[in-house]
């Protein structure tokens, strides 16, 4: 083929004693459009960071056209040629479409800017591309399939010799993923560009790349031209089905693998459902979501980077808007419109982003605890704090919260933290607790630790649990079932994890679904594949 | 570069988690301010003998007094991480509506009462913008500071009003076992300010509001009510100080607290370790910053230092306080002994580099 572009070589990271990248190697092509896939967690992102210079590997070779570089910032990588389109678009809204091309290396003379020519240059690419703007608009108004034209083109203006696009495909409609796809393989042959796309659906790798590298648990596991390759051994590669088939010793893997439709069966909950989900959906994310969640059970909720798995449990929690469907908790109608309405009705929510949003930094882990439960050991608002600790503290040493929990929450591990926020919510005596990532970060002690305390809460105190997880084994152990939400939909049917393992579980989430097992609502995003 | 900094302290934090595992007494986060009043005071006591009499200390004290009451709100608002700018023409609003309802007959204990509704209003209004308008406080409270100052001026056209009612006296000239009754308002509304915020779900939801907005809102605090109540009582202190200062004229001045009022309170706070950024300081602090802007205020007036000089030395104080807070929040739950360390040693290696 054409020139190596970029040649990657023995890339390693590690994030405290995880390695995510075991030594990855591939190389891209000028010219040519390179599919970067692989499962949650493969460590896909991780190195698109690594090649965009937003984050350094422990070792390993670049080498871009011939020379080694390192990129020590992402406008060290920019400078050198890479540009990286991330899924959180970097356009500033409050300057024109102009003024964004040509940030930070503005046409002018003795400081003075030179317009016309910046606007004349702006419109040609502009235009190239079959974007019909005039380059005075400000970015603001303009529909994020547009946004991420210009980001692209403005990468292309800044003679961007690697252009990488993280997931372009996610906040796009069908007939906008299309022109993209069609845009995308004209920019790499007329630019002579390499383009790397990180993207789940198959389809649109078939579609737009002339190569593709699978990845696995932070190793390549194929790396082949698109042609010739089979869909299904695209697939197998993503799920990982040889690989498991071989650590499992299950010659028939292939045939004994629970897929789709034979095995999933609407188990009937035992009790009464306290929490029912009929058809609801949002205007950004969710449709069509219908559930029931009974007491006592752990109920898993699994499907791919950006299918509404997180967005679900917010908004069960108040924390987005439903605009359809309706939701009944214990028998009554249930809609929050904020999370202490979900609190007051007996709902508690344990957040992803620990950091972000999950403990106040400088409280204790005791003062975390206590805050949503005040109310109770207070009389007139003054506090009884020696009752509230205590009850603070019972909870915390069952659940064997180590590091002195007097100190700011924020020194204490990433494990201990999240077992505060364990606690915090089940202080609460919640009839429904909403579990996102909840061992996301942490130790493979704490891990099981968390997990058992889990199991026993729902089988001790009859507490409804649905569990938000991208590690198939985390639900497969903590889970008595497991729904899969894709592109924002769930059914509501369950897998029973007796019936599952962690293949089985990538394969239900792939979307579409490979083989005659294929769910029914992924057949319309197959026909624009070719 | 901040992700360098804070994954640093994070790989600081998880080696000391080992040996924080202690409960007891630490040195409290006012330590050090407290000792650089002592010092401060003492330096002037040794350079003037005026300084050192009693009834200097009292003077020292009610002139203090306002900017204390100021400080008091202020520091609820912006342990809340937010800002009230317009407590200073909140003041002269309220002293111009004590008088203008004492001229008006209304009986003094009576208008007291008005006007400190009417400054609670005003605080509400600034907090109902900056909640359900989604408008940043520094904006909503600079143009009310605007709006206020003025209504000053147009209700009085521009006039000072004479009270003539004398028991009103009490509130600025008064002496209540030989303290000035200001000192004695001051004090007691300290004490309660610092019960309500260390002892009660409201005082909690303050500091968790502050240090972590969504985490506090995931929590269950109710964001509105510890938005909307901090603003109301920064209106409630500024209108009590409004009291005190025309009380102590017994003139209602459009443009009394227009000066260096608002200035000195936010500056109280924050040299008191108040955080700028929410959720850290406590009343002890701000009271403490308090004292020691009246000290240096009064001590430069023994040593017969012009008052231009007055702003100079607090703002480089102000500065000085305000560096240190910016360091400390970014090892956020650090002893200060530990933020002092880190605060020269990055600034060895970057001499060094």
């Amino acid at each position: 083929m054409a020139v190596e572009r970029l040649v990657a070589q023995g890339i390693v990271k590690r994030y405290g004693a995880a390695t995510v990248l075991h030594g990855v190697g591939f190389t891209l092509h000028a010219g040519a459009v390179h599919g970067l896939v692989g499962h949650n967690g493969a460590g896909k992102s991780t190195l698109l960071k690594i090649l965009a210079g937003a984050v350094a590997p422990e070792a390993g070779t670049i080498l871009l056209d011939g020379s080694p570089v390192s990129f020590v910032s992402p406008s060290a990588a920019v400078a050198a040629g890479v540009a990286c389109v991330f899924q959180e678009l970097s356009l500033l809204e409050n300057l024109t479409v102009t003024q964004n091309l040509f940030l930070a290396r503005e046409i002018a003379t003795a400081g003075v800017l030179d317009k016309t020519a910046m606007r004349t240059a702006a419109r040609q690419h502009l235009s190239a591309y079959g974007l019909g703007l005039s380059g005075d608009e400000k970015v603001a108004g303009l529909p994020v399939a547009q946004r991420q034209m210009i980001e692209i083109i403005g990468a292309l203006a800044r003679n961007a010799r690697v252009i990488l696009l993280d997931e372009p495909t996610t906040a796009l409609e069908r007939a906008q993923i299309d022109r993209l796809v069609e845009t995308l393989r004209r920019i790499a042959r007329e630019q002579n560009v390499a383009i790397v796309i990180v993207d789940h659906k198959l389809d649109e790798i078939f579609a737009v790349c002339d190569h593709v590298t699978s990845l696995m648990d932070g190793r390549v596991v194929l790396d082949a031209p698109i042609a010739g390759l089979s869909r299904d051994a695209l697939a197998e590669s993503i799920i990982g089905q040889q690989e498991a088939a071989r650590l499992h010793k299950q010659p028939g893997a292939g045939g004994s693998v629970p897929t789709a439709t034979p095995s999933i069966a609407r188990a009937i909950p035992k009790a009464e459902p306290i929490l029912a989900v009929r058809g609801i959906g949002a205007s950004r994310g969710l449709r069509d979501v219908t559930f029931d969640l009974a007491s006592g059970e752990v109920l898993g909720l699994y499907g791919l980077a950006g299918s509404g798995r997180s967005r679900l449990l917010r908004t069960l929690y108040g924390l987005e808007p439903v605009d359809q469907g309706r939701m009944q908790l214990r028998g009554r109608p249930y809609r929050p419109h904020s999370p202490r309405a979900a609190m007051r009705a007996g709902v508690a929510f344990v957040s992803e982003e620990r950091k972000a949003n999950g403990f106040i930094p400088d409280f204790d882990a005791v003062r975390n605890c206590t805050l949503p439960i005040l109310g109770r050991h207070a009389w007139a608002g003054v506090i009884r704090k020696q009752e509230a600790a205590q009850e603070a503290e019972s909870v915390l040493q069952r659940l064997r919260v180590r590091g002195n929990i007097h100190a700011p929450l924020v020194r204490l591990s990433g494990g201990n933290q999240q077992k505060t926020l364990l606690a915090k919510a089940v202080l609460q005596r919640p009839a429904v607790l909403l579990l996102d990532e909840p061992t996301k970060g942490i130790d493979v002690g704490t891990k099981a630790e968390i997990h058992a305390f889990i199991r026993n809460l729902a089988a001790a105190s009859g507490v409804a649990v649905l569990v938000v997880s991208t590690e198939e084994e985390e639900l497969l152990a903590i889970c008595d079932a497991v729904m899969i939400m894709q592109r924002g939909h769930c059914s509501g049917q369950r897998c029973p994890v007796d019936a599952l393992d962690d293949i089985a579980l990538r394969r239900l989430a792939l979307d579409p679904a490979p083989g005659p097992a294929s769910a029914p609502q992924a057949d319309h995003a197959r026909e624009g594949a070719l | 570069m901040t992700e360098a900094l804070s994954r640093k302290s994070e790989a600081m934090s998880s080696t000391t988690d080992g040996s924080a595992a202690r409960r007891g007494w630490r040195l409290p986060d006012e330590a050090g301010i407290l000792i650089m009043l002592i010092v401060v005071f003492a330096i002037f006591c040794a350079m003037s003998p005026n300084m050192r009499t009693l009834s200097n200390g009292l003077v020292l004290l009610l002139n203090g007094a306002v900017i204390g009451l100021l400080a008091l709100g202020q520091t609820f608002v912006l342990l809340i991480g937010g800002i009230d700018l317009s407590t200073g023409a909140n003041i002269a609003v309220m002293g111009v509506l004590v008088s203008l309802l004492m001229a008006h007959g209304l009986v003094w204990p009576l208008a007291i009462l008005v006007t400190l509704l009417a400054g609670t209003a005003m605080g509400i209004v600034n907090g109902i913008i900056i909640q359900y308008f989604r408008v940043p406080p520094f904006i909503v409270t600079f143009s009310t500071m605007g709006v206020a100052s003025s209504m000053a001026l147009i209700i009085t056209g521009a006039n000072s009003i004479s009270i003539t009612q004398s028991g009103f006296a009490f509130m600025g000239q008064g002496l209540l076992a030989g303290i000035p009754v200001p000192v004695v308002i001051l004090a007691v509304m300290a004490i309660l300010a610092g019960l309500l915020l260390s002892k009660t779900i409201l005082g909690t939801h303050i500091y968790a509001t502050g240090g972590n907005r969504e985490a506090a809102r995931l929590a269950g605090v109710n964001l509105a009510v510890t938005t909307i109540t901090v603003y109301a009582i920064s209106g409630f202190c500024a209108s009590l100080g409004g009291i005190v200062d025309t009380a102590r004229l017994m003139v209602g001045f459009p443009t009394t607290g227009l000066g260096d009022e608002l200035f000195f309170s936010i500056a109280a706070a924050v040299i008191g370790g108040v955080s700028l950024f929410g959720g850290i300081g406590r009343v002890q602090g701000a009271m403490i910053g308090a004292v020691l802007i009246a000290v240096v205020s009064d001590g430069m007036n023994v040593l017969n230092v012009s008052s231009y000089w007055q702003s100079l030395v607090i703002g480089v104080i102000v500065l000085i306080a305000v560096i240190f807070d910016t360091y400390r929040r970014q090892r956020a739950g650090k002893p200060l002994s530990g933020t002092l360390r880190s605060l020269f040693r990055t600034h060895m290696f970057r001499r060094s580099s």
